[in-house]
């Protein structure tokens, strides 16, 4: 009987614990002001991805197709999957590099560099 | 002469043969309606859970786990088709409290949004299967809480950004209904509630899901077994994530089962890369068709506790 209390009061505590949260949308990057008074070379960003990315995302078998060797090659595959990039590597919910997201300046940069068109 | 030792030893033979015939009235209950023994040999089938619940106090150890993508980019012979990555681990111990109330905890590694959970579950035996069909199906409840130990994520817009304790928690209620078909086959069809307390933007907070799994015996040690899940996840979700290029996947998996005498082994390969329900049913983004299923096992081994005190009662 002892027992079958303690399970009821669990499952009364457990009930009594349940929320209904959504998280926010997802940041969209940094404002347009922020953003346009900020100068991000390419080269500064390739450097990030040649650290972080290229050690797999390199050469005719790239994971995802996602070849990453040359800064050409990876403005063009940003370029035709923009949408995937933003959410696998600069969104909150970003899985690559599969060892732990980039920090979350490094992923404003990105950001902004692709919104502004992704410039020398 | 020496053939009246043979005689006798004939006789009490016959004497132990009945004996066990008069065995097997022990799993009769009070109304003569004989329960169906066996639907499944374990508590679990390959992601969820069967009908079948412990002994009364017995323990069951149990360790499940899931390797890396066998086929797709992240598989293939460079990771040994998935052997050197593992996407989620379980270690678990049950408990029969009684032959119908198993409890148990558990830690897993888990796989989607959150990850290090820990959990708690029960399951009762609500109805049993006769042999007669004066009750024709099983019917079990199974329910979890999971909490997520997992550091919080400083992103508000993350699912794994916690404000408060009761923001880690994830809850799963089940039906599951099962039946046994002439000693070979056995279903099961299971309706199913996903509660999680804090969810990602635009998905789920609660989520209904219908599992259907099945066990084909083979022979007396070795079965056919497959599972699948439907979650009903609404099309505004679905939508917003496809924007986003992620597509959810129904989980399903199949598998061998080999049960070696207080080991029951399962052999499976799954495309959901999580163990826990709270995760796979809702959470599932890998698909068979691109090669993103693993190869997973799930071993249990079973311990029966305070085995002399029962006895002497």
């Amino acid at each position: 009987m002892k027992t079958y209390l303690l399970l009821i009061s669990l499952l009364a505590v457990a009930v009594y614990s349940c929320t209904n949260k959504e998280a926010i949308a997802p940041d969209s990057g940094p404002q347009t002001g922020d953003c346009d008074s900020k100068q991000i070379p390419a080269a500064y960003v390739y450097g990030i991805i040649q650290s972080n990315c290229t050690r797999c995302h390199s050469g005719a078998t790239a994971p995802a197709g996602a070849d990453f060797s040359t800064l050409e090659k990876f403005r063009n595959f940003v370029s035709g999957n923009e949408a995937t990039f933003r959410l696998r590597v600069i969104s909150a919910q970003a899985d690559m590099p599969p060892r732990g997201a980039l920090g979350a300046g490094i992923r404003d940069s990105i950001n902004c560099w692709i919104s502004k068109g992704m410039p020398e | 002469m020496r053939i009246l030792p043979l005689l006798f030893a004939c006789c009490s033979l016959s004497m132990v043969c009945r004996a066990q015939d008069d065995l097997s009235k022990m799993f009769e209950d009070s109304t003569g309606h004989r329960p169906v023994i066996g639907t499944f040999k374990s508590t679990r089938i390959i992601m969820g859970h069967s009908n079948e619940t412990l002994k009364k106090h017995e323990l069951d150890f149990r360790v499940a786990h899931r390797f890396g993508d066998a086929g797709g980019e992240f598989g293939g012979g460079k990771t040994a088709f998935g052997l050197d990555n593992s996407t989620d681990i379980r270690i678990a111990f049950e408990y029969g409290i009684s032959d119908d109330l198993m409890v148990g905890i558990s830690r897993a590694k888990g796989s989607g949004d959150l990850s290090q959970i820990f959990e708690g579950l029960a399951k009762y035996r609500l109805l049993k299967q006769t042999t007669d069909n004066h009750i024709p199906v099983s019917v079990s409840l199974f329910g979890n809480v999971t909490v997520s130990t997992m550091t919080s994520n400083d992103a508000l817009a993350s699912a794994s950004h916690f404000d408060e304790f009761t923001d880690r928690m994830t809850y799963v209620g089940q039906v599951i209904i099962a039946r046994k078909f002439a000693d070979l086959v056995s279903l099961t069809l299971s309706p199913t509630y996903i509660h999680r307390n804090r969810v990602g933007y635009m998905d789920m907070n609660n989520m209904f899901a219908l599992g259907g799994s099945g066990r084909i015996k083979l022979s007396k040690r070795l079965a056919f077994i497959a599972e699948y899940y439907y979650p009903f996840r609404n099309q505004a979700s679905k939508d917003y994530y496809k924007s986003l290029g992620v597509k959810f996947y129904n989980p399903l998996g199949a598998g061998l089962e080999i049960e070696t005498g207080g080991h029951v082994f399962s052999v499976n390969f799954t495309n959901s890369t999580a163990i826990l329900e709270n995760q796979f049913i809702g959470e599932t983004k890998s698909s068979w068709l691109q090669g993103q299923f693993r190869w997973g096992f799930n071993i249990s081994r079973r311990f029966s506790l305070f085995g002399k005190r029962d006895w002497k009662k």
